[in-house]
């Protein structure tokens, strides 16, 4: 709880730096808080958790790891931020202090013990996007942006609330163990609107992660909001969605497997082929990351769609994968797009000869997103594909193969752009945080590819 | 549940009265001169009244956004004050821990409203 | 009497919204919205749920619809008539699959309150047992705000922290920008 206390007096703090002008303090603060909320959580660590303030919030492993994944997340993107922010507008605090109130939002969700708790987190995390999507005011991709997520996620929003009046109407509690107990005790006498609850909080949930036939938003907001808060919106907001369904449906709904799990599967085939079909078409870097954060989301109902006890632990390392080679894809992406102005593939042209270590990194990146061995991304699908065989869906094992082929083909398309086609072009400066961020992303990308049983363990 | 809906709380039919005798009033005076009174109709009268001078341009103007800016607080300290309100009523028996809480809630907002003055969002230059 | 003003509010609300969602008068629709808006406040009076009835007054009628008629102020005419003249592809989503969505949430809906006589929840059933229910004279909102304030204490705290955000961003986003 301390962290979460600590994490909103942070972006409040911030908020406060950029009024008293002291510009210069804003990302070190923030990065301080930051790795301090991460300690106390280590501090956490290891003790029994027990629901606090009566039963909002349940800081078991499950929560403590993915908070740190978050936390840990928006300390990379923070360190991306250096002189990106300075140059859109004079106010950046606000920027600190909003990614900040969304990683609160975040933490929340993936912490909830109680669905008023869910609902509240949900709300901060989004509200902060929406406005965080918008900021570049001049600029007309960004407004559409703005009011695309804004409308959409009001909607949703709608749907999660209704999901939660009906599940509330039929066990009469907002807490996940009142709730695990009354589906537990009347295995035959569930309520139609217990059903009707869990198909609404699927719909509002896979509406968050972006996961189709719900994610008509997610190229256009990806592609229009500044590319640092796309990175932010691409890992943090989808780790804390996965890991927020995750735990409702793990708490509450496993004996209703039967009921939920079809709606699901279908949901998932979907996900994949119109996320891996449109990414193959696009011409925009931008638009083939974002397009293929589609079929990720697909990758990641798998954990679901096979929800047992492995469920946490594969969701965990594929997110992490994920997260970690999204943020070196776009965060060479604002490099990229500074020295040439274009997001499209002829733009890598040639990287590789001036920035060799660069286009190393983005190589990585780009592995692990397509799930090739020695990277932790192949881990990742290796995980999900094998929990599903444990649950013998053999079909869908069978398509997500052919999706995985046809995810190969579109990351090659970077790297054969940066490594075979020959273009004169001047190096692009990498600036110090930078280089830390790419190190460290691909360095973890590579070591968790050879020793994945430094993650498997932990919840 | 039958009996709970056939005994509405009684509290509101006043409301519902002058809400009926409100609206009635409007719809029945407009009724009313659309009948009996005569009709004239000129070109002055169906044009659009600018005080006697010439009419100029669209009525439709943008107007500034400072308005939207009050209207937006407006409504976010509505919010908070609906949630001052089922702590005021039983205000005495929270005794001082409600108290503190609710300057807990309070002094978030209120950080929030430095900021907006301290940013000038209010001011009308 | 009671029964005949419930269907009166209920027919009212239902019929305005009907006739709001297919104008193509902006204005207009904002002052049928308006009705709907007070005529839902009824109806919540007749769910004993007076609070929110105020509630849904206060901040809907007396707020997010002056908030929306300024909007449709501020906005200029001749993007107002792109809009409704619908060749504007920035609302792109085809009306069939709206339809098909609400189609199918009705569905769900009317099924499940169709299926509510036999399962009437367990919790509710145990509650009209024990006598613990809301009376018409009852106070709702002294027990909302013992909630409040005991059990829900963390979400209403947190409440602040969503609200000062709004305000926050509200505040940044229509601020003038002085330099391009």
């Amino acid at each position: 709880m301390s962290a979460i206390i600590t994490l909103s007096l942070l972006a409040i703090l911030v908020l406060y730096l950029g009024l008293f002008k002291a510009r210069r303090a804003l990302l070190p603060v923030s990065l301080l808080g930051l790795v301090a909320t991460v300690v106390l959580y280590g501090v956490q660590w290891g003790k029994t958790a027990e629901p606090l303030y009566s039963g909002m919030v349940l800081f078991d492993h499950f929560a403590v790891v993915f908070s740190v994944v978050c936390v840990i997340l928006t300390i990379l993107v923070l360190l991306l931020s250096k002189d990106y922010f300075d140059k859109s507008s004079p106010h950046v605090a606000e920027y600190y202090a909003l990614l900040l109130f969304s990683l609160t939002g975040a933490v929340l969700v993936v912490s909830f013990h109680n669905l008023a708790m869910l609902f509240i987190g949900i709300e901060i995390m989004s509200v902060a996007l929406y406005i965080l999507a918008g900021i570049r005011k001049k600029d007309f991709a960004s407004n559409e942006a703005a009011l695309k997520y804004f409308l959409m996620g009001a909607y949703s929003t709608g749907f999660l609330l209704f999901g939660i009046a009906l599940l509330y109407g039929a066990s009469g509690s907002f807490d996940l163990a009142a709730i695990k107990e009354y589906v537990v005790s009347n295995p035959q006498g569930i309520s139609p609107l217990f059903y009707a609850g869990i198909l609404l909080l699927i719909v509002s949930l896979a509406f968050k992660l972006g996961a189709a036939p719900f994610h008509f938003w997610t190229p256009d907001v990806y592609d229009g909001s500044p590319i640092l808060i796309t990175i932010f919106m691409a890992t943090v907001v989808k780790t804390a969605a996965i890991a927020g369904f995750l735990r409702l449906f793990y708490f509450c709904f496993i004996p209703l497997q039967d009921f939920w799990v079809p709606v699901l599967l279908v949901m998932t085939i979907i996900t994949l082929f119109v996320g891996n079909l449109t990414a193959i078409v696009q011409q925009s870097v931008k638009r083939m990351l974002a397009y293929s954060s589609i079929s990720h989301a697909g990758y990641l109902l798998f954990a679901i769609v096979a929800i047992g006890a492995t469920s946490a632990n594969s969701v965990l390392f594929y997110v992490t994968a994920y997260s970690l080679s999204t943020i070196i894809g776009f965060g060479s992406l604002i490099l990229v797009k500074r020295a040439t102005g274009s997001e499209h593939f002829e733009a890598f042209n040639g990287l590789a000869k001036k920035n060799p270590y660069l286009s190393l990194a983005i190589a990585i990146a780009m592995l692990s997103l397509a799930g090739i061995p020695l990277t932790a991304g192949f881990v990742g699908k290796f995980m999900m594909f094998s929990g599903v065989l444990a649950d013998y869906q053999v079909l869908l094992v069978v398509l997500a193969v052919i999706n995985a082929a046809m995810g190969i083909f579109y990351y090659f398309r970077v790297i054969v752009a940066m490594y075979f086609k020959p273009l004169d072009r001047d190096a692009i400066v990498v600036s110090g945080p930078y280089r830390v961020v790419f190190f460290l992303a691909a360095l973890i990308t590579l070591l968790l590819g050879v020793y994945p049983a430094w993650l498997t363990g932990l919840i | 549940m039958e009996s709970e809906l056939l005994s509405t709380p009684q509290d509101f039919v006043p409301i519902l009265i002058q809400l009926i005798v409100a609206a009635g009033f409007g719809v029945g005076t407009i009724i009313i001169t659309h009948l009996i009174g005569p009709k004239v109709r000129t070109e002055n009268k169906l044009g659009a009244f600018e005080s006697g001078v010439e009419v100029i341009g669209n009525a439709r103007q943008p107007f500034s956004i400072k308005y939207f800016i009050v209207a937006i607080l407006f409504v976010i300290f509505d919010i908070e004050v609906i949630f001052m309100y089922p702590w005021a009523v039983n205000f005495r028996e929270f005794g001082l821990s409600g108290l503190i809480e609710m300057f807990v809630f309070m002094g978030l907002l209120l950080l929030g409203f430095i900021y907006i003055i301290k940013r000038k969002a209010l001011e009308w230059d | 009497m009671q029964a005949l003003v419930f269907y009166a509010f209920s027919a009212i609300a239902i019929g305005s919204a009907v006739v709001l969602v297919s104008m193509q008068n902006m204005a207009r629709a904002l002052f049928l919205f308006f009705i709907v808006l007070f005529s839902v406040a009824g109806l919540y009076v007749f769910a004993l749920a007076d609070f929110v009835a105020i509630t849904q007054i206060l901040i809907y009628v007396g707020g997010v619809l002056v908030l929306m008629l300024f909007a449709f102020m501020l906005s200029n005419k001749t993007l107002l008539d792109q809009l409704q003249r619908g060749t504007s592809h920035f609302f792109a989503l085809p009306v069939w699959q709206a339809l098909l969505i609400s189609a199918c949430f009705l569905a769900i809906l009317v099924y499940a309150s169709l299926q509510l006589g036999t399962f009437q929840p367990a919790w509710m059933v145990a509650a009209e047992a024990a006598g613990t229910t809301i009376g018409p004279a009852d106070s709702t909102v002294n027990h909302i705000g013992i909630h409040l304030m005991t059990r829900y204490l963390l979400p209403f705290e947190v409440v602040s922290i969503l609200l000062m955000m709004a305000l926050v961003g509200a505040a940044h986003l229509t601020r003038k920008e002085a330099n391009p």
